[in-house]
């Protein structure tokens, strides 16, 4: 059974390349464009896991996460913070807010396959 | 035994001496030297000293001595409460031995030749605190000593400690004066002490550096002699309005220099300095030159916008290079099937210069959290032996590569250190990178895990050419890399050790070049084990 994966990020090229790689390992991909919209795909679709950028207009990544999670409806869905910042401050306000991983950019593609067997179990059958 | 009258005499004489040392300043030595020998002779006796206690060491020391050689008095040294003296100087009583063969346990003295056979200890008291010790030892004529010697001795005694405590203050003031002095030299400031008719006391180097003259030329000189009269005025109002309101003041003009013509901008401020009972003593001017605030604020402001525009840069050149990477990845991967050779080289050397200005935009980056002190790391306790594992076979491969034999030797498997992985990964690339940059084909390179009491010995050595002599103590610095023809020849922008230095003094930890000549060079990296259980995942 491929995973649902929700990413939100307002670069288009990262989008773009995070899908094709994840579509790639089996799983489904669900895209949002900004804060707002990534906390209404997730309420509507319900994924298994949200790969969320930090800078994003509007709402960012660290506000977005804590309104996730403060909805009964969102609160179980592994967050996982893809981030330019790498600061450890930054990677601590991640995890404060209540993500379950945090990913420097630029990652490694594998990185992302390496989180999601980590937080929602290898090998899906 | 009783005293006749020209002992009485120069008893008095003595005192006479002695008190002239409390009153003035004239050299304490000479009047110890004085006093003793001047004992010695009054009562005929082979041997009279002073010993000073050291209130740090707890123990006598000989300062003035008549029947001892000079050279002699280093040696003597009493702790306190052992010996005759230091039993008087620690109960603060007089002793007195009239014939030491009638006593039972008598401890003879350590230097033989000065045993004695009746002798006298009294310990200097200053306000009932006790100073020192003046020995008394055997009247040359045999006879020992009584009460009354010892009565003589006591008064003596007070009189000797005034003189010494007085010589004590005298020479703390002075060194309170002349640190002082050197203080507010140092100070990138102005400090002026004014008396309340506009006499100046006193003023510090950078304060006469304003005026431009040598400050012993200008103490005592009125300001209306030394300034521009509009500064002069400026500075007496803003002390009279000190001294009205009894308050600080300050202000702000433009000051003209004396030596130069130069307009200064100046920030002032004036407190007043009060005497016992409560009048005004002096007014004292810190004077700040408020050109320097200016250019200081610029250069700081500069300095962050460089940093500010470093880190938005640093951000703004990942995202663009996260899209490369990704793309080159799949290209290099799952979608390579369908290239040429040629066209796989080519992925792979797109890739290989993305890591590398990755690489580059980190360290950047790195250095000016360093630079501004807000590098941060978030370490946990991890295993070395398996941490290194896991870094190792990418170095195996660029070994292999340049036909480097690589050898990992680990003495103590079960090491554990709190560190930040990234961080610290970094630290251990870098090193593992330089050995293998700068070591040739058919080299060898070697990563040792060693205990070193309680810390964790990482090196890295190769046999590689090592850095030349003169460019060794610069390698941590920034942007600094052994020959300029290595840059050209290996790539990189000098930042790794700077980065890496920092790294390990966040890390609690050190990094040290432990040897580089002809032969190869080894670099230590040293953290502090942790105890307890290991929680990498």
């Amino acid at each position: 059974m491929p995973h649902k994966i929700l990413l939100a990020d307002d670069e288009e090229d990262i989008k773009v390349v995070v899908r094709i790689f994840l579509e790639g390992k089996g799983h489904e991909v669900v895209l949002a464009f900004d804060g707002l919209d990534a906390i209404d795909m997730a309420r509507q679709e319900k994924p298994d896991l949200i790969f969320l950028d930090v800078m994003m207009p509007v709402i960012n990544g660290y506000e977005v996460c804590e309104k996730l999670k403060a909805d009964p409806a969102t609160k179980d869905i592994p967050i996982v913070m893809l981030s330019a910042a790498s600061h450890a401050d930054s990677i601590k306000k991640g995890l404060d807010a209540g993500a379950a991983d945090y990913i420097v950019k630029p990652f490694d593609p594998v990185k992302l396959e390496a989180v999601i067997d980590k937080i929602l179990g290898a090998n899906p059958e | 035994m009783p005293q006749d009258s020209s002992t009485h005499a120069r008893m008095l004489q003595l005192l006479g001496k002695i008190s002239d040392a409390v009153v003035d300043d004239s050299d304490i030595d000479q009047v110890l030297s004085g006093t003793v020998h001047l004992v010695q002779s009054m009562l005929g006796v082979s041997r009279c000293s002073i010993m000073m206690l050291n209130e740090e060491s707890k123990t006598l020391g000989m300062i003035a001595a008549a029947g001892i050689p000079r050279r002699q008095w280093p040696k003597i040294s009493v702790p306190l409460g052992e010996g005759y003296s230091g039993k008087a100087a620690a109960d603060g009583k007089p002793l007195l031995v009239r014939d030491t063969k009638i006593l039972k346990n008598h401890e003879d003295s350590r230097v033989a030749k000065y045993r004695s056979n009746s002798f006298m200890c009294v310990p200097l008291k200053l306000k009932s605190r006790v100073i020192g010790v003046i020995n008394v030892n055997d009247k040359k004529d045999g006879a020992p000593f009584d009460k009354d010697d010892l009565r003589t001795i006591v008064t003596l005694s007070s009189f000797i400690a005034m003189a010494l405590g007085n010589a004590q203050m005298l020479l703390q003031s002075e060194m309170v004066k002349r640190n002082l002095r050197s203080m507010s030299d140092s100070i990138y400031s102005g400090l002026m002490t004014v008396e309340p008719d506009g006499r100046l006391r006193f003023i510090n180097y950078y304060g006469s550096q304003l005026i431009g003259s040598a400050p012993e030329s200008l103490h005592g000189k009125m300001l209306s002699e030394i300034l521009h009269p509009r500064d002069a005025d400026q500075f007496l109002s803003l002390l009279h309005a000190t001294v009205r309101s009894r308050a600080p003041q300050s202000r702000r003009f433009e000051f003209t220099s004396p030596a130069n013509g130069r307009d200064i901008p100046l920030g002032v401020t004036a407190s007043i300095v009060y005497r016992d009972n409560g009048e005004v003593n002096s007014v004292v001017f810190i004077i700040e030159d408020r050109s320097l605030h200016r250019e200081v604020k610029k250069l700081r402001e500069m300095d962050e916008a460089k940093n500010n525009f470093i880190a938005m840069i640093s951000h703004e050149l990942r995202t663009p290079l996260t899209s490369i990477k990704g793309a080159g990845y799949m290209l290099d991967t799952s979608l390579s099937e369908g290239l040429n050779d040629a066209q796989h080289s080519m992925v792979r050397l797109i890739m290989q210069n993305t890591e590398r200005l990755i690489k580059e935009v980190n360290n950047l980056l790195d250095a000016t959290y360093i630079e501004n002190d807000t590098m941060m790391l978030i370490a946990r306790k991890h295993n070395m032996d398996e941490f290194l594992r896991a870094i190792l076979p990418k170095f195996e491969r660029i070994a292999q590569n340049k036909k480097i034999q690589l050898e990992y030797i680990n003495e103590a498997p079960d090491l554990v250190a709190n560190i930040d992985p990234d961080k610290f990964s970094k630290v251990v690339e870098n090193i593992l990178d330089n050995a293998l940059k700068f070591t040739k084909m058919n080299g060898k390179v070697w990563l040792r895990v060693d205990r070193d009491r309680n810390d964790c010995v990482i090196s890295v050595e190769d046999t590689g050419s090592g850095i030349p002599k003169e460019s060794q103590p610069k390698i941590f610095e920034k942007f600094q890399q052994a020959e300029h023809t290595m840059t050209r020849e290996f790539g990189g922008s000098g930042l790794g050790l700077f980065i890496s230095k920092a790294l390990m003094d966040c890390h609690g930890g050190e990094l040290e070049l432990a040897r580089s000549d002809e032969t190869g060079t080894v670099f230590r990296i040293v953290l502090p084990i942790a105890m307890g259980p290991d929680t990498t995942e």
